[in-house]
C-alpha cells in the first residue's frame, strides 16, 4: 500500500474519532470469564442487535460504545452455552458476564447458520489458533502434550524434523518466529534438544500464531509470532491437575487469592528418563545426569474495578552430564509484571514489564588439574505499554510502543580452578548490548456487514551501544574463501551507533461475498535485527544469538497473502490461503564456516535474498461426535546467496515441498475418546557427494557445489491414541483419564539424518551385506514406533 | 580435537540412547566429472620430493582408485630451486635426489596433465626443534585417557602469534592408526602438546603437585619406540585438515557441518592439496 495513503487514512480516522464522541453515545464494558473457574476467555463474542459487536481481549476485556437506547447483548464463547442481556443504555455501564461450559454433547450437533456466518467473519487470516483442550487431544510421542508440535500440523507451519521443536513458517528460518510466553521473548523453545518443548501443556490457556497478516503490534521477528499465555489460575476453588508420563511427571496447583477477584496458579513439570540411565551397560551412561524440568507461576490480584495486575514467570532448565566430565545445561528464565488500567470505559491500557533471559553453558573436566567451562547467554529487559480505545461498535484504536534493551554474551571460555587457568587462558568475547524500540498504531473498523479492515504502522529502531565494530574485505581475487579482517573501530560504552530504521506497514481486509463466504487479503512488511547463528539443521542451545551491526544489516521480509474462507452447514470449516514472501538479508553460513565461539563471526556470513511461495488448504470439521481436520500445504522456499551455489538460487535447507496432515477424533461415548493422526512431508533437501576421492588413506567425498541438490526420502507417520475418563460423580471433585497413544504406528524408518562415508567393522553388525573399506549412504532414524502412558488427574 | 570428538561421541550417544538407528540405504545420486587429485608434502627435511596423482571417481564406483601416470610434474621455489618428478609407480611421483624447503621460500608445484595445467603454492614455515622427548606414568584412569605409560614433547612456540602443527606418532615404526595423527594450534592460547608451561626435568615433582603434561592420548609399554614427527604446517593447511576432518568424521547427528568441500590450494579445480612444512622429528624408548 502506498505510504503516504496509510497516513491519510489514519488521520481521517483520527478525525472521525473525535467526531464520533461528539454524539450521544455511552459505552457497556466488562470482562468475560468462564464460571467453573474465573478464567478469563480471551477472543469471546459480544454481539449486539442492532449489529456489530465486539471481541474480549487477552484479558477478557470488551467494550461497545453505542447510541443511547435499548439493546440485546449476546455473550458468545465456542464450547460456552450464550448469556443474553437486555441493556437500557443511558449511561456508561461494566457487565462482567461469566459464562457457562457447555455440558459435553456426544449427539449430532449442529451448528446454527449464525454462528457459521460469524465463523467466517471472526476468523482472522492467516491467523492459527489452538485451544489447549484440543491440543490435549491430538496423540504426540511419548504422550508428552507439545504445543509447538502439535501447531506444525496446521497449514503454512512445517516442523523442522522428528526430534526438533523448531518450524518453519512460510519459508521462514527457525530464528524468524518470535515465541511469546505471556509477552516475554521465549529465546529457545527445546528442552531435551528439542524431543520436547519448554511449554507445560497444563499452564497454558491459549495460544495464536500469525503467519501473515501480523498486527503492528508485533514486531521484531520475521515470519511469525506464536503468541501463548499462562493460565490465570482458578479464582474460585482450590484446585489442581496433573500427570504421570512415560518422560515427565507434571503438577499443577492453582486457587483464589481473594475469591473472585485474584488468583495463582503454580505449574511444575520434572523429566526421569535419567532415572532409567543406570540400567544401560555402558558405565559412562550410568553415571549420566539427563533431565529436564520447568516451573510456571502466575498470580493476579484485581487492586480496584479499574486496574488489576499481573505476575508470571517461567523458568526451566536442562541438564545433561557425563559422570563429572562434562555437563552441559541450559535454560530461559522470563519474568512479566502487567498492569492493566482502564482509563474510561473506552480506553484500556496495559503496561508490561518484562524481562527474559537465556543462557548455555558447559564444563569440562580432562583432569583434575584442567576443568573449564564456557557460558553464553542473551538477556533482555523490555518496558511496553499497549493502549486500545474502543471508539464505537465499527472502530478499535490500538496504539503503544517498546523499548527493549538486549544484552549478549557470545562467550566466556574460563578455567575452573587455579591449575587450569595456568593451561587455559580465560578468553571473554566482547559482550555486546543494543536497544531497540517500536512505536505503532493500528485500527480496526468495520464498514459494514460485508467489509472489514485492519492496517496500521510500526515504526521499529536499532542501535548498537559501545564495542567493537569489525571491517573486513572480501578478497575476490584470490578466491580467498574468508574475508580477511582490516579493521576494528572501538565505542564507548554507552555510545550509540548504526542506528538502523525501520518502517512497517501492515494492513488486512477482509470481504463478505456471501453469508458464510469470505475473502481476504493482507500485507504486511517486517523487520529483524537479531538472530541466531545456526550451521546445523536443528536449533541447539549452542547457537547463539547475535544482533545486526555494521556488517550484518536487519532482515527484511514484505508478504501478500490472499484467503478465500467457507463454511458449510454440515459443520465444516474450509479455508484456503496463497501468499507470496520476499525476504532481504537472509544469512547462510560460507562453506566450513567456524561459527561457535568465534569473535569475527560476521566473517563466516554470508547475505543475501529470499523468497516462499506456497498455497495452503485446510477443512475442519468441528461439532458432532466425529471432528478433526485436513490440511494440505504446498510450498516452496528459496535463497540466492553470492557465495552459496556459485551465487545461483537454492532451494532452503528447510523446504518440504508437500505438507500434509490428518487428525480425526472419534467420541465414542462420554468417557472414551479416540484420536487418529497421519502426517505427510517431502522429504529435507541435502547436498550429496558427487564423487568420491583417495586422500591421506581414505575415501573423501566431493560434494555438489549446488546446494541441497537432493531430496532425502519422504517423513511420513501415523499416530494414534486412546483416552479414558474416569465415571463422572457429581459428588466428587476428583478426576481421572488414563491416555494410551502409539507413536509411528507403521514403524516407518523415517530419515533422521542421511550421510555418507567408508563401512567400517562395527558397521558389520547392522549391514550383514556391506563390505568394509567400501562408500556407502547411511540413514539414522530417531523414533520408530513408541507405546506411552500417561494418567492425568484433575481436583 | 580427540577428546573434543569423545565428548559429542558421548553426547549424541546419550541423546541417541531412546531409540536411534542407523543402516545402509541405497540412494541415486548425481555424479560429477572426474577430477585430478593431488597429494603433496615437502619438508625441511632433507628428503626425495614426492607427489601422489589420482582421479576422483563417482561414489558409489567401489573400484580401486584411479592413479594417474603420465603427468609432468614439477616444484619450483622463490630461491631458483627447480626439481622435477617422475613417475615411479602408481601415480607416486618423485625426484631424483633429496631436497630440503628452507623458511621463508615459497614453493609452487606445477602438474600438466592432459592439456590443464594445475599449480599450488605454500611459503615454508619456521619453528623450533623439539626440545625434549619423555614418558610418564598415569596412576588412575583420569575419565579421558586409561592409566598406562604415556609419551609427551617439549618444544618453544615461536614469540608471534600464528603456529599451526601437525604431529604424527608412530610407534614401533609404525603410524598410530587410529590415535596417530593430531593438530594444535595456538589460536586459543598455547601449542598444548608442546608442554612450555611444564617442568620437563622435574617430571616426578610436577606430578606430585598434580599437573600432568599434555601426553600424546594412546598408552605405550616399557621399551616401546616412539617416534613423533613435528610438521611445522600453514594455517591455511591446518584449516584444510580441521575442516577435511569434520566432514569425514560424519555420524548422522545434528552436530554434524553442513556437507562442504574444503578449501585447498590446488587451481583449476584440482581436488586434495600440496602442502609445505617444517619438519622435526623425536624419537624414545619407553622405560619403566
Amino acid at each position: 500500500m502506498n505510504l503516504v495513503k496509510l497516513r491519510k487514512l489514519v488521520l481521517i480516522q483520527f478525525i472521525f474519532i473525535s467526531v464520533g464522541t461528539l454524539a450521544q453515545e455511552y459505552t457497556v464494558s466488562g470482562r468475560l470469564k468462564d464460571n467453573s473457574n474465573g478464567e478469563t476467555l480471551i477472543g469471546a463474542t459480544v454481539m449486539v442487535s442492532s449489529g456489530g459487536g465486539a471481541i474480549t481481549n487477552e484479558y477478557g476485556f470488551y467494550s461497545i460504545t453505542l447510541p443511547k437506547g435499548p439493546y440485546t447483548l449476546t455473550f458468545k464463547y465456542s464450547g460456552f452455552e450464550d448469556v443474553v442481556e437486555k441493556i437500557n443504555l443511558n449511561q456508561n455501564q461494566t457487565i462482567n458476564i461469566e459464562l457457562k461450559s457447555k455440558a459435553i454433547s456426544i449427539g449430532p450437533a449442529l451448528i446454527s447458520a449464525k454462528a457459521l456466518e460469524k465463523r467466517v467473519e471472526n476468523k482472522k487470516m492467516s491467523v492459527v489458533k489452538m485451544e489447549t483442550a484440543k491440543i490435549k487431544e491430538i496423540p504426540v510421542i511419548f504422550g508428552e502434550v507439545d504445543i509447538l508440535k502439535t501447531i506444525t500440523l496446521l497449514p503454512g507451519i512445517q516442523s523442522a524434523g522428528e526430534g526438533n521443536s523448531g518450524f518453519n513458517v512460510r519459508g521462514g528460518s527457525q530464528d524468524q518466529n518470535l515465541i511469546l510466553l505471556d509477552e516475554a521473548t521465549v529465546y529457545n523453545a527445546s528442552h531435551l534438544l528439542g524431543f520436547f518443548s519448554v511449554f507445560n501443556g497444563d499452564a497454558v490457556k491459549d495460544l495464536e500464531v500469525y503467519k501473515g497478516g501480523i498486527p503492528a503490534k508485533y514486531g521484531g521477528r520475521l515470519s511469525s509470532i506464536v503468541d501463548i499465555k499462562m493460565r490465570d489460575g482458578n479464582a474460585k476453588k482450590f484446585s489442581g491437575i496433573g500427570g504421570i508420563g512415560t518422560i515427565s511427571s507434571r503438577l499443577t496447583l492453582e486457587g483464589p487469592i481473594v475469591k473472585d477477584k485474584s488468583s495463582f496458579m503454580i505449574a511444575g513439570r520434572r523429566s526421569y528418563a535419567d532415572v532409567f540411565l543406570p540400567l544401560a551397560p555402558d558405565q559412562s551412561i550410568q553415571e549420566s545426569k539427563l533431565y529436564f524440568y520447568d516451573l510456571n507461576m502466575k498470580a493476579n490480584y484485581e487492586l480496584s474495578d479499574k486496574d488489576r495486575l499481573y505476575i508470571s514467570g517461567y523458568f526451566g532448565r536442562d541438564v545433561l552430564g557425563l559422570s563429572e566430565l562434562f555437563k552441559i545445561n541450559w535454560g530461559n528464565a522470563t519474568a512479566t509484571l502487567r498492569w492493566n488500567h482502564l482509563i474510561n470505559e473506552k480506553m484500556f491500557v496495559n503496561t508490561s514489564l518484562v524481562f527474559s533471559d537465556f543462557d548455555y553453558g558447559f564444563d569440562i573436566k580432562f583432569a583434575e588439574n584442567a576443568s573449564f567451562g564456557l557460558d553464553q547467554s542473551i538477556n533482555d529487559i523490555y518496558i511496553k505499554s499497549d493502549w486500545t480505545n474502543y471508539v464505537s461498535p465499527k472502530s478499535k484504536l490500538n496504539f503503544g510502543g517498546q523499548v527493549t534493551y538486549h544484552r549478549f554474551n557470545p562467550g566466556l571460555f574460563a578455567a575452573n580452578n587455579e591449575d587450569s587457568r595456568q593451561i587455559f587462558e580465560d578468553t571473554q568475547l566482547e559482550k555486546k548490548k543494543a536497544l531497540e524500540n517500536g512505536l505503532y498504531v493500528d485500527h480496526e473498523y468495520t464498514h459494514n456487514k460485508r467489509l472489514n479492515m485492519r492496517y496500521g504502522m510500526r515504526l521499529s529502531t536499532f542501535s548498537n551501544i559501545g564495542g567493537t565494530e569489525y571491517t573486513y574485505i572480501k578478497n575476490a581475487e584470490t578466491n580467498e574463501p574468508i574475508p580477511s579482517l582490516t579493521s576494528a573501530d572501538s565505542f564507548t560504552n554507552g555510545e550509540f551507533y548504526n542506528t538502523y530504521v525501520g518502517l512497517e506497514p501492515r494492513a488486512s481486509i477482509s470481504y463478505n461475498l456471501a453469508s458464510t463466504l469470505a475473502l481476504k487479503a493482507s500485507y504486511n512488511r517486517t523487520f529483524q535485527y537479531i538472530q541466531q547463528a545456526t550451521n546445523t539443521a536443528s536449533a541447539f542451545p549452542t547457537d547463539q544469538w547475535f544482533s545486526v551491526n555494521k556488517n550484518i544489516k536487519p532482515q527484511r521480509a514484505d508478504q501478500v497473502a490472499i484467503g478465500l474462507f467457507k463454511n458449510f452447514d454440515i459443520g465444516l470449516e474450509t479455508s484456503m490461503e496463497i501468499y507470496y514472501k520476499w525476504m532481504d538479508q537472509q544469512i547462510d553460513y560460507r562453506d566450513n564456516a567456524q561459527i561457535a565461539f568465534n569473535e569475527n563471526l560476521d566473517g563466516e556470513l554470508l547475505l543475501g535474498k529470499g523468497w516462499a511461495y506456497g498455497a495452503e488448504f485446510y477443512i475442519a470439521k468441528t461439532a458432532g461426535k466425529s471432528t478433526g481436520f485436513l490440511s494440505y500445504t504446498w510450498a516452496k522456499t528459496m535463497r540466492e546467496i553470492e557465495g552459496i551455489s556459485g551465487g545461483n538460487p537454492y532451494v532452503a535447507g528447510f523446504d518440504r515441498r508437500h505438507n500434509l496432515s490428518l487428525v480425526f477424533t472419534q467420541k465414542f461415548s462420554k468417557r472414551l475418546l479416540a484420536t487418529a493422526s497421519f502426517v505427510y512431508s517431502s522429504g529435507q533437501p541435502l547436498t550429496t557427494p558427487i564423487s568420491k576421492y583417495y586422500f591421506d588413506g581414505q575415501w573423501v567425498s566431493e560434494y555438489d557445489e549446488v546446494r541441497n541438490n537432493y531430496r532425502v526420502p519422504a517423513y511420513h507417520r501415523a499416530d494414534i491414541g486412546v483416552t479414558l475418563k474416569s465415571k463422572d460423580k457429581p459428588d466428587k471433585k476428583f478426576k481421572s483419564n488414563w491416555n494410551f497413544s502409539i507413536y509411528n504406528l507403521y514403524n516407518r524408518a523415517n530419515p533422521y539424518a542421511i550421510y555418507f562415508r567408508t563401512v567400517e567393522l562395527e558397521d558389520l553388525e547392522k549391514n550383514k551385506e556391506a563390505i568394509v573399506g567400501n562408500t556407502a549412504a547411511f540413514q539414522t532414524t530417531l523414533f520408530k514406533m513408541i507405546p506411552a502412558i500417561t494418567w492425568n488427574f484433575e481436583f | 580435537m580427540t577428546h573434543t570428538k569423545k565428548i559429542v561421541a558421548l553426547f549424541t550417544g546419550l541423546v541417541f540412547l531412546l531409540s536411534a538407528c542407523e543402516r545402509i540405504v541405497e540412494l541415486e545420486i548425481p555424479s560429477g566429472e572426474s577430477k585430478l587429485v593431488i597429494e603433496g608434502q615437502i619438508t625441511s627435511q632433507n628428503e626425495p620430493w614426492s607427489v601422489n596423482l589420482s582421479l576422483s571417481q563417482a561414489y558409489f564406483d567401489q573400484s580401486e582408485m584411479i592413479f594417474v601416470t603420465d603427468a609432468v610434474v614439477t616444484i619450483t621455489g622463490s630461491d631458483g630451486t627447480n626439481v622435477i618428478l617422475s613417475h615411479t609407480d602408481s601415480g607416486h611421483y618423485e625426484s631424483s635426489t633429496a631436497y630440503f624447503c628452507t623458511p621463508g621460500v615459497r614453493y609452487t608445484l606445477s602438474v600438466d596433465y592432459k592439456g590443464k595445467k594445475y599449480t599450488a603454492s605454500e611459503e615454508a614455515p619456521l619453528a623450533y626443534p623439539i626440545d625434549t622427548i619423555a614418558s610418564y606414568y598415569l596412576p588412575d584412569n583420569n575419565g579421558f585417557i586409561e592409566k598406562g605409560y604415556y609419551v609427551f614433547i617439549q618444544g618453544k612456540e615461536r614469540e608471534e602469534q600464528g603456529d599451526y602443527y601437525l604431529f604424527k606418532a608412530y610407534r614401533n615404526d609404525t603410524l598410530k592408526d587410529d590415535f596417530g595423527v593430531y593438530i594444535d594450534s595456538d589460536e586459543f592460547g598455547s601449542v598444548s602438546y608442546l608442554n612450555e608451561k611444564f617442568d620437563i626435568n622435574n617430571i616426578a615433582a610436577e606430578l606430585s603437585l598434580g599437573k600432568t603434561p599434555r601426553p600424546f592420548p594412546f598408552t605405550v609399554l616399557p621399551n616401546d619406540t616412539i617416534k613423533i614427527e613435528q610438521y611445522a604446517i600453514t594455517r591455511e593447511y591446518y584449516q584444510y585438515i580441521v575442516d577435511l576432518e569434520a566432514q569425514i568424521g560424519r555420524s548422522g547427528t545434528p552436530f554434524d557441518p553442513p556437507p562442504a568441500n574444503p578449501n585447498n590450494n590446488i587451481s583449476n579445480g584440482g581436488l586434495g592439496y600440496f602442502s609445505v612444512s617444517h619438519k622435526e622429528v623425536a624419537e624414545l624408548i619407553v622405560k619403566k
